[in-house]
């Protein structure tokens, strides 16, 4: 045994027993994900709010303080509101419908037959598509002149359409196929809530003499509250983040039709230079989505089964 | 499974982490290898494309004549995505030694940063007589030379000859004023197949729509900017080049609108008469079209003036060590000297913009097997532009802004439009110095 001495064996005991080693290897596991997502995440985040509150366009060597002006010019900017708006729109087009498909969908697809798991890939496969590449093809088949959904218009007699070419149908046209991209993932997340509910539940409405739209309506939506509510709040933060589809497609035009929030900032930041500007605009969306995010939260305890 | 983190989570386990841990982190620090004596210098370049190992070819036989030189080549996307690089390069401190600049915006905003080199000291008396001054000047920020011209180009008009003389126009007699482009345009525009819809077009210009723009307003003797730094573009000479285009397409129907991003295709395919592009795809056009349709290039048209905007990139170096910058400047000079200019204009389809260059007997003789390339290299001599502005990127994006509602409406109010867009971009000018 080695000899130890009292005080040295008594620090020994107050480390055993507060588990401090324990402590220690816990932070030290964690240490490196809270290093990365600190100078990832919350360094950068720190940093841009100080430098929204300057003017600088990231290049020269000095950047001048100016307060809270960004954030005014940011209220009276009409190119703001607008770009608020056009996301509003694209929230609004994009949200419910995708939902309402992947609801559909995961409730056609939640029984074994032969080919289900088939189907089940084919609508998630646009969920992990590059979204560049995609908004390329899509882009094709929506070129006004040689795109073939206006071919295939022309060929049922109907007259073609100016897809990306005109600001009326421009938004809808992202829409359309953000739909088509995320369907699949609302109905992967709907499959998992419908597989939860017991099936005796459904017995019981079978019982009572309930067709499937009563099972429908008094089982299944109710109890698939925490999931919608879910996607719900998921599905808002990412669309208030779209930006790759734009960027390809459209370029925010025509005339700022399609110019949402991100691709304001972005131009903000890098073809106007205004640097400070645009920092100012992300905690504004940062305000807004948490603020959005804290509100449903609220509505959302309700929906919970007690 | 618990047996194995339980062996993890004992002593010997945690000591084994922390030491993998620790090695990652050293791995992570690269060391650098360079030879003894050798100077490293890193170019970045926005080439992509089939053109692109032309550049490298030279680069190549720079470093293969200079083996104290080792260059690090590197793709940094268009000239939009350059400039961002070289803007988080400067937050970062980590930029290259020499760089492809983009003329269309960015420049006055990196130079304002300090860290590019002026390059006033390296530009000789006879390279200001070998470079059109109009050219020159769109890389003259303060009145110091900030980028040497490289990848130059003008929009020229890409013509479809068989056309031409199937509707009875002389097939290689260019639009020579405003007046002609809309005359032989119309005839150009035409239903085909009498099925109502229109098959065949006039006239229409490529994506880039501002450049395009700028060429009108410059034929009209316009300016985007005034000699006090102040934006023009509610003057007389814009809206006339504004509402010129709005007629090309409302009024006299031979531009269909907002469908640039296909227009070359609708050439290539033989479905357009007149289009304006970048001379820079004069090439790539030519293989495109094979022996579909013959296939010619013809001069911007002039209204009070024959101006052409200008285009493309230049290259400048940034600040760094004297062995560095030494070495950044001798493959600028290699690659924008007269002999590097012919070798890059005869592979990639670029401007041959220095007067000795195009003077050389190898290209004069490439110019008489290619007259396509020699338009370019002629009209260059005509360039018309305003020196760099730190505006110019909230010009460019208004400007396509205000042609797009222009396309989309017919009834578009254009003097109220360039007066708010104008004013908008003043108010920009004022705020930011």
């Amino acid at each position: 045994m080695i000899r130890i001495r009292p005080k040295t064996r008594a620090l020994m005991t107050f480390i055993a027993t507060r588990r401090v080693a324990d402590i220690v290897a816990g932070y030290g596991f964690v240490l490196p994900a809270l290093l990365l997502i600190g100078a990832f995440v919350f360094l950068p985040a720190v940093y841009g709010f100080l430098v929204s509150f300057t003017r600088w366009d990231m290049m020269s060597p000095t950047r001048t303080f100016v307060g809270l002006s960004n954030y005014a010019e940011l209220l009276e900017s009409s190119e703001f509101w607008r770009s608020l708006a056009v996301t509003m729109y694209y929230l609004v087009g994009t949200i419910p419908i995708t939902m309402a498909l992947g609801l559909a969908l995961a409730v056609a697809l939640n029984r074994q037959f032969r080919g289900v798991t088939f189907f089940r890939l084919v609508f998630y496969s646009p969920v992990v598509t590059s979204t560049v590449a995609m908004a390329v093809v899509w882009l094709w088949m929506y070129d006004p002149i040689n795109g073939i959904l206006n071919y295939f218009l022309l060929q049922v007699g109907l007259p073609p359409q100016k897809w990306l070419g005109s600001s009326a149908t421009a938004m809808p046209s992202l829409i359309a196929m953000d739909i088509w991209k995320y369907v699949g993932y609302d109905m992967v997340l709907y499959l998992a809530g419908l597989q939860s509910i017991p099936a005796d539940l459904y017995e019981a409405v079978e019982v009572d003499g309930g067709g499937r739209w009563a099972r429908f309506r008094s089982i299944t939506w109710p109890l698939l509250a925490p999931t919608t509510f879910f996607i719900l709040v998921i599905s808002i933060i990412n669309r208030f983040r779209v930006f790759a589809t734009v960027h390809t497609m459209t370029g925010g035009g025509p005339a700022g039709a399609t110019e949402v929030i991100v691709y304001f900032l972005y131009k903000q930041a890098f073809q106007y230079f205004k640097v400070g500007y645009a920092f100012a605009i992300a905690y504004v969306l940062f305000v807004m989505i948490f603020g959005m995010t804290l509100a449903q939260w609220r509505i959302g305890k309700s929906v919970h089964y007690q | 499974m618990r047996v194995f983190a339980r062996r993890c989570l004992s002593t010997p386990g945690r000591i084994t982490f922390a030491a993998l841990g620790m090695i990652l982190v050293l791995l992570s620090f690269q060391v650098p290898a360079s030879g003894q004596g050798q100077v490293t210098i890193a170019f970045w370049h926005a080439m992509d494309g089939p053109k692109t190992p032309v550049l490298i070819g030279m680069v190549r036989d720079f470093a293969k004549e200079n083996p104290a030189i080792k260059v690090d080549v590197t793709f940094q996307g268009d000239y939009t995505d350059v400039v961002r690089k070289v803007q988080a390069g400067i937050a970062a401190n980590a930029l290259p030694n020499l760089v492809m600049l983009g003329q269309r915006h960015g420049i006055p905003n990196i130079s304002d940063s300090g860290k590019l080199l002026v390059l006033d000291s390296y530009v000789t008396a006879e390279d200001r007589k070998d470079i059109s001054p109009g050219l020159f000047g769109r890389y003259t920020h303060d009145r110091k030379v900030m980028a040497i011209p490289f990848l130059i180009s003008t929009p020229v008009l890409h013509i479809n000859a068989s056309r031409f003389r199937e509707v009875g126009l002389a097939p290689d007699k260019d639009p020579a004023t405003w007046d002609d482009l809309v005359d032989y345009a119309k005839k150009l525009t035409r239903d085909v197949n009498g099925d109502g819809r229109i098959d065949q077009w006039g006239f229409h210009t490529h994506g880039d729509i501002a450049w395009h723009v700028f060429s009108f307003i410059y034929q009209n003797g316009g300016t985007l900017y005034g000699r006090d730094g102040q934006a023009t573009l509610d003057s007389r000479e814009v809206i006339e080049a504004i509402q010129f285009w709005s007629d090309l397409v409302h009024k006299h129907k031979v531009m269909p609108a907002l469908t640039h991003a296909g227009a070359s295709r609708l050439f290539v395919a033989g479905n357009l008469g007149i289009f304006q592009r970048s001379s820079a795809f004069v090439e790539g056009a030519a293989a495109q079209i094979g022996s579909r349709f013959d296939y010619r290039v013809g001069f911007l048209p002039k209204k009070r003036f024959l101006a052409v905007p200008s285009g493309g990139a230049g290259l400048g170096v940034f600040k760094s060590t004297p062995e560095k910058e030494k070495a950044a400047i001798a493959l600028l000079k290699y690659l924008t000297g007269t002999r590097g200019i012919a070798t890059f204009s005869k592979g990639t389809g670029y401007i041959t913009f220095r007067r000795s260059s195009a003077a050389l007997p190898d290209m004069q003789a490439f110019f008489a097997d290619n007259p396509r390339e020699h338009v370019a290299a002629q009209q260059i001599e005509y360039a018309r532009t305003n020196p760099p502005h730190r505006a110019d990127g909230a010009v460019w994006d208004g400007l396509e802004n205000v042609i797009e509602k222009v396309e989309t409406d017919a009834k578009a109010d254009i003097p109220a439009l360039l007066k708010e867009l104008n004013a908008r971009v003043n108010r920009e000018i004022a705020r930011y110095r």
